[in-house]
């Protein structure tokens, strides 16, 4: 009988084969251990959460960004476009998984997480310049309590996100609004005390453009946040620390150059033009690309076939709420007749794509005339009616407008309600926000958003219920994390 | 010829896919085989035994399958902003993980019967997959959607495979081989630690297959209101409130899709100058009852099957399993009710099909004959593919239950010329 065995044996040492599976950092990526060593590198973190944010296509501008989002969804904003994804938004109702609410949520966690970081890494450094680090540490709170704003704003009690270990994270419950609004102001007043009065660049440098959030900027959202919660007083006091800076801050005479001028007086904060992949500063904002009447100029025709972009054009109702001689009705609006009918678009951004204007334009975020209107409601809350003239008077006679005749505090409101509406028309979504903060004009148990949808949501085609006041959560999201609940109607 | 064969390994194997101290990854493997048939005694008392052979193995694999640079924490550069540099981490940052192992037991019998005209393999395996390497899916709020992970879950999977290979008929002008095969897959979680908390919890359960679906209890048509009745589990019993179901957790109902059995048969004939080849194919499992556009009716413009349409609840008092219709699908309960539908036990049905997968037949001209015509060789032939399905199945297509389109039916005819 044959015996045939064979074994093989392949013996290796490990000690020998170690220096053939290290691994290096790629040359295409960046060592995150390093990033927080010095201080170019650690403020360009925050570089990428507002290049995110301004980039002309994001979560906050262009087609699919706060004043096109809210706009439809509010008593603002047509839209011509048949895609679904759209014209969920524009008839309030909005299903789960829509993509482009799903992609706000997402987007806004995103940035969280990097503003997270920043303030994790900025802590624990030995190696950064003080100034830096405080520079990044307040811009970073700063930025949380931004997108902690409109993250409640929209989709009601978030989850509140303040550190990047996601173990915890995963599992995090819905905090309640109360909740999120404590730590908006928390950071708020804690980027306050970091940040200077002067605008400063990527090294600390103090510039004329006023791309970074300043001292500032964060007093004015301060007094927006504490004007959402209802403390009047404290919502006066900050916009008084804004207004009061008069040699840094003052209202336009000439309306485009707010969105024109990278250091226009009016504007407190502003985004740097978006570099595109050419490497080359855009001149047009995602709000000037949106909103442009010059396709319906060239082809004269409502342009259905465009999924997002150039689909939206203005309610009649926001049209016919500019009193006569408002500067601001010819100055930011254009309208162009097509088949027989008149479309009115928000002109506020006026460069665009297709170069019909060629100047160049700043996506603004925060600016004097929303401070002012925010102490006029403080004011007339506190029951300073003259106070709230004054100040409702100020931006009404900078758009040629006599005062206004508004005497007692209800008719205060509905004077700034009316102002807050011509002024701040497609900006940031205030329209819808406001709508949503403040009780009915005639039923003051309800939100005036159901007073004013419950009429304008069937002329859309839609059915108005309150539940469509906030938007869903991204099903995946509570699939994902078994304690977080869906909102009221969506489930 | 050798009687007895053994195999015996054992690795040590590094990837740079993972962080050190995690790199290397111990490996081994034994395996052995008998082939009896070649024992004298074997031979005496089987003489019909042309080959057998007994194997069996047991090892450990690993698998670094990732992308590369996983465990690194890393930046990108972005856009930049008002002339400055911009860096974004590019994940989540996780250094823990390492080698996914896989454990695989496996014995088996070969069979040679009368000169090898009877040829059966049968074999079992038995594999544990463990540690698995996988982009673990997070909320969204965390930062990012995943983060590459092992899972401290174990898998199993198990199955018997059985081929069959016949020479019925060997001869001048007349040949038929037949050759039969049938697998039976397995396919279990057998533990996942913590899997309620974890992000799968509404994916899977331990002690069933990976591929199940979980799906909402419907328990019958309410014949007053025309809609699905929904058994919610976070709520009370025989909820009217269908709308509070798609909370995923109240889907209860698991359905493995997994197949339990498939194989087929091939015949192949040749009588002279004619060739016929029949190929057939079987399946069961349980799957989608149709593909779900067609099964929910939620209000928007849909098609759906026939049968199911004319059962559709009318009228108060019918007494049916299909839901009325709507036209109005902003309407929460037409909305959730029907949407949900789709995610139900009612959903899904057992599927079991034969098919004549593959037929061809053709015949091939005589030499004589392509001398003449100074060709190599003339055939013409006749195939076709998917032409026959017996199935219980009222969806499109038995195989392909997605809802794209079904199979087609394919015939082809021929005429092969070589020169």
């Amino acid at each position: 009988m044959k015996k045939q065995l064979f074994v093989l044996l392949i013996c290796t040492m490990s000690v020998s084969c170690s220096k053939f599976v290290e691994t290096r950092t790629p040359d295409s990526l960046f060592d995150g251990t390093k990033v927080f060593e010095n201080d170019n590198s650690a403020i360009a973190v925050v570089n990428s959460i507002l290049a995110d944010l301004g980039k002309t296509s994001s979560i906050v501008q262009g087609s699919r960004g706060q004043s096109v989002v809210s706009g439809l969804l509010s008593d603002e904003l047509h839209t011509v476009s048949n895609f679904a994804d759209y014209q969920e938004i524009y008839r309030n109702s909005v299903l789960r998984n829509n993509p482009i609410i799903d992609n706000i949520w997402i987007e806004f966690y995103a940035n969280l997480y990097k503003a997270n970081t920043v303030l994790e890494g900025a802590v624990k450094s030995t190696t950064l310049s003080e100034k830096i680090r405080t520079q990044i540490i307040g811009e970073s709170k700063f930025l949380r309590a931004f997108i902690n704003f409109y993250l409640v704003n929209l989709y009601g009690s978030v989850p509140l996100i303040l550190s990047t270990n996601y173990e915890q994270n995963r599992s995090e419950t819905r905090a309640s609004v109360a909740q999120v609004y404590n730590q908006i102001i928390q950071d708020l007043k804690d980027a306050e005390g970091l940040l200077t009065p002067d605008y400063v660049n990527h090294t600390g440098a103090v510039v004329a453009q006023r791309h970074r959030p300043n001292k500032h900027a964060v007093q004015a959202l301060l007094a927006r946040a504490y004007l959402y919660r209802g403390d009047w007083a404290n919502a006066e006091a900050a916009a008084i620390s804004v207004i009061s800076q008069t040699a840094r801050y003052d209202l336009e005479t000439n309306l485009d150059n707010i969105y024109r001028q990278a250091a226009s007086k009016e504007v407190i904060w502003n985004f740097a033009p978006f570099v595109s992949s050419a490497g080359v500063n855009t001149v047009y904002t995602g709000e000037g690309k949106h909103y442009s009447p010059a396709i319906l100029k060239l082809q004269g025709v409502p342009p259905q076939s465009f999924a997002y972009d150039i689909s939206t054009y203005l309610y009649d109702g926001i049209v016919s709420a500019f009193e006569s001689g408002d500067k601001r009705k010819t100055d930011w609006l254009e309208s162009v007749t097509a088949g027989g009918k008149t479309y009115h678009f928000p002109f506020k951004y006026k460069t665009d794509l297709f170069g019909l204007s060629t100047v160049q334009e700043y996506m603004v975020i925060l600016r004097l005339a929303e401070v002012y209107l925010i102490r006029a409601e403080a004011r007339a809350r506190l029951g300073n009616a003259d106070g709230a003239k004054q100040d409702v008077d100020v931006i009404r006679t900078r758009a040629s407008l006599a005062g206004t005749t508004a005497a007692t505090d209800a008719q205060l409101m509905v004077a700034i309600e009316q102002e807050r509406r011509v002024e701040l028309f497609t900006e940031w979504g205030h329209r819808w926000l406001d709508l949503k903060r403040w009780p009915g004009r005639n039923n003051p148990g309800i939100s005036r958003a159901e007073e004013v949808m419950s009429v304008v949501t069937p002329l859309k085609g839609g059915v108005w219920n309150k539940n469509w006041l906030l938007l869903p959560i991204p099903a995946t999201d509570i699939i994902n994390n078994p304690n977080l609940e869906q909102n009221p109607g969506y489930n | 010829v050798s009687k007895y064969i053994f195999n015996l390994t054992a690795r040590r194997d590094g990837s740079s896919r993972f962080a050190p101290g995690r790199k290397f990854g111990n490996f081994a493997a034994a395996g052995a085989a008998w082939i009896f048939s070649e024992e004298p005694f074997i031979k005496k008392a089987l003489p019909f035994l042309s080959f057998g052979k007994l194997r069996g193995s047991y090892g450990s694999t690993g698998n670094d399958a990732i992308p590369e640079y996983g465990f690194l924490s890393l930046y990108s550069f972005g856009n930049l902003y008002a002339g400055a540099m911009s860096l974004s981490p590019t994940g989540l940052y996780n250094n823990g993980y390492s080698w996914e192992t896989n454990r695989k037991a496996e014995v088996g019998l070969e069979l040679g019967l009368f000169k090898d005209r009877v040829s059966i393999t049968a074999s079992y395996y038995n594999n544990l997959s463990s540690n698995q390497l996988v982009a673990y899916p997070l909320p969204s709020i965390v930062g990012f959607t995943s983060v590459l992970s092992n899972l401290h879950a174990k898998v199993q999977n198990t199955g018997l495979e059985i081929e069959l290979n016949t020479v019925n008929v060997r001869k001048h002008h007349w040949n038929w081989n037949s050759s039969f095969n049938i697998s039976f897959p397995r396919n279990e979680l057998v533990s996942y630690p913590n899997l309620s908390a974890s992000s799968y919890a509404n994916n899977y359960m331990e002690g069933y297959p990976l591929n199940i679906f979980k799906t909402f209890n419907i328990v019958r048509v309410d014949p007053e209101t025309g809609r699905n009745v929904y058994r919610s589990y976070r709520y009370e019993f025989d909820t009217v409130n269908s709308h509070l179901l798609t909370v995923p957790s109240d889907a209860k109902i698991p359905f493995n899709t997994g197949k339990v059995f498939f194989g087929g048969l091939n015949n192949s004939i040749r009588y002279k100058r004619f060739q016929l080849n029949l190929f057939f194919n079987f399946s069961h499992q349980t799957g989608p009852s149709t593909h779900s556009d067609l099964f929910e009716s939620w209000g928007r413009m849909r098609n759906m099957p026939v049968d199911r349409y004319l059962r559709r609840w009318k009228q108060k008092g019918d007494i049916t399993d299909v839901q009325k219709l709507s036209n109005d699908p902003a309407s929460n309960p037409t909305l959730y009710s029907g949407k949900a539908a789709a995610y139900s036990n009612t959903y899904y049905t057992a599927i079991s099909m034969v098919r004549l997968k593959n037929a061809s037949i053709s015949y091939s001209l005589p030499e004589q004959l392509m001398k003449k015509a100074k060709l190599e060789g003339c055939r013409i032939y006749l195939q076709g593919q998917n032409l026959l399905t017996i199935t219980n199945y009222k969806g499109w297509d038995p195989e392909n239950q997605s809802g794209n389109y079904p199979l087609l039916r394919i015939m082809t005819a021929g005429i092969e010329l070589k020169f």
